[in-house]
């Protein structure tokens, strides 16, 4: 009985083993490359624009002239004593620098070194 | 695509021609802030000042070279005496007497320029001193060319005598510019401060206290000593250079100037105070 199931045919099995059966082939489907509507003309045009703009903004901001100073008079609106005495203490200052550059004990103004007693041969 | 390539190039490039004419334009438009006549001559000089210090700190160091040059070849001549030697004395010498002349026209000048940019001198004391040096320069100028037109040994030695001769005059007026520039610059401190302590009269006017009464008086009188010093030092100094004797004045600075910077100095210190006080 057991006999009778058991196939005992080797050849048999190979052969029908469906071992270089190709397998179905996938249909592929064709890949359609959409082509690209060329832009209209009036977006060159838009894009322009705005890039002149743009540029425009730039060169504007660049460009810009630069904010004169005015001299105006001051306004003092709360008088407090800080700032009123602030120029003042200015002057106080400069006069004390130029006061340090006069000191006496220092030779502002010197005499050139030079030798007065020059002459080629000694006796005069 | 070419042409669509163009139109978007020119379209880039417009907008900076246009604003480059606008800016060009826009500098045209803005004004030149008008300058003080007085200012713009005062910068002049202050660069031509600048200018002479430069010039003559150069000129220095050339005749310091030279200077040496012509003690190497003075000892040459001495040592051999030979026609080559007193060729090469002679060239050295004639360098560096011309030199030696244009480092004190030089001088002279930038101590010109300096007492007329100066704020704290007298008129007719900065005019009498730049005259005397415009002297002393002609003759430096007049010697110069006719150094470098020397060719005799022995008129070189009679230029040589010429100089020294001369060198008195030449430090007298230069003593006499560094004075009146000395006492000038004490005197434009002493101006400042004048007008520092009027701006704190004009405050004090608003409020005042006796102790603050005190101290006014006090930094006052001070200032009124100092003027009295300085107008006793101008004369002093005005009649030593009218006798041609500003050389012991200068040979005193110290001594005579000393007086007016430490009562500047004090000046100073009580202005601060009251400042504090305010």
């Amino acid at each position: 009985m057991i006999e009778e199931n058991y196939n005992q045919n080797q050849t048999q099995f190979s052969v029908d083993e469906p071992i270089l059966e190709k397998p179905p082939e996938a249909v592929l489907e064709e890949v359609v490359v959409a082509k690209k509507k060329p832009l209209p003309k009036y977006m060159y045009l838009i894009i322009g624009g705005v890039v002149f703009v743009l540029v425009i903004l730039i060169l504007a901001i660049i460009n810009r002239p630069k904010e004169q100073i005015i001299d105006e008079p001051e306004v003092v609106p709360t008088p407090t004593m800080t700032q009123e005495l602030s120029p003042i203490e200015k002057k106080l200052g400069v006069a004390e620098e130029k006061l340090d550059d006069a000191n006496p004990t220092t030779e502002k103004y010197p005499f050139p070194p030079i030798n007065a007693e020059l002459r080629i041969d000694e006796a005069r | 695509m070419k042409k669509k390539l163009l139109i978007f190039l020119s379209l880039l490039g417009l907008p900076f021609l246009i604003a480059g004419s606008l800016s060009s334009v826009m500098a045209q438009q803005v004004p030149e802030p008008v300058r003080n006549e007085e200012v713009v001559a005062r910068e002049r000089l202050e660069g031509e000042i600048e200018e002479l210090q430069t010039t003559y700190r150069g000129q220095l160091t050339e005749y310091r070279d030279a200077d040496k040059e012509f003690g190497i070849a003075k000892d040459q001549y001495h040592k051999l005496q030979t026609l080559a030697s007193i060729n090469k004395v002679s060239e050295a010498a004639r360098k560096v007497f011309a030199l030696r002349d244009q480092v004190l026209i030089t001088y002279l000048e930038l101590q010109r320029s300096r007492i007329i940019a100066s704020e704290g001198i007298e008129l007719s004391l900065k005019e009498l001193v730049v005259k005397r040096i415009e002297v002393e320069g002609r003759w430096l100028v007049d010697h110069k060319q006719r150094v470098e037109k020397m060719q005799d040994r022995s008129q070189f030695n009679s230029l040589a005598d010429e100089f020294t001769e001369k060198s008195d005059d030449f430090e007298e007026a230069s003593d006499q510019a560094a004075m009146i520039l000395s006492l000038g610059d004490l005197q434009d401190v002493y101006d400042r401060l004048v007008l520092v302590r009027k701006d704190i009269f004009d405050i004090e006017a608003q409020s005042s206290s006796s102790d603050r009464t005190r101290s006014s008086k006090e930094t006052d009188r001070m200032i009124t000593e100092v003027q009295a010093v300085l107008e006793k030092t101008w004369i002093d100094l005005g009649n030593n250079i009218k006798k041609d004797k500003a050389s012991s004045f200068s040979s005193n600075k110290v001594k005579n100037l000393d007086p007016i910077y430490s009562g500047l100095n004090k000046t100073t210190s009580f202005l601060r105070e009251l400042l504090r006080e305010l």
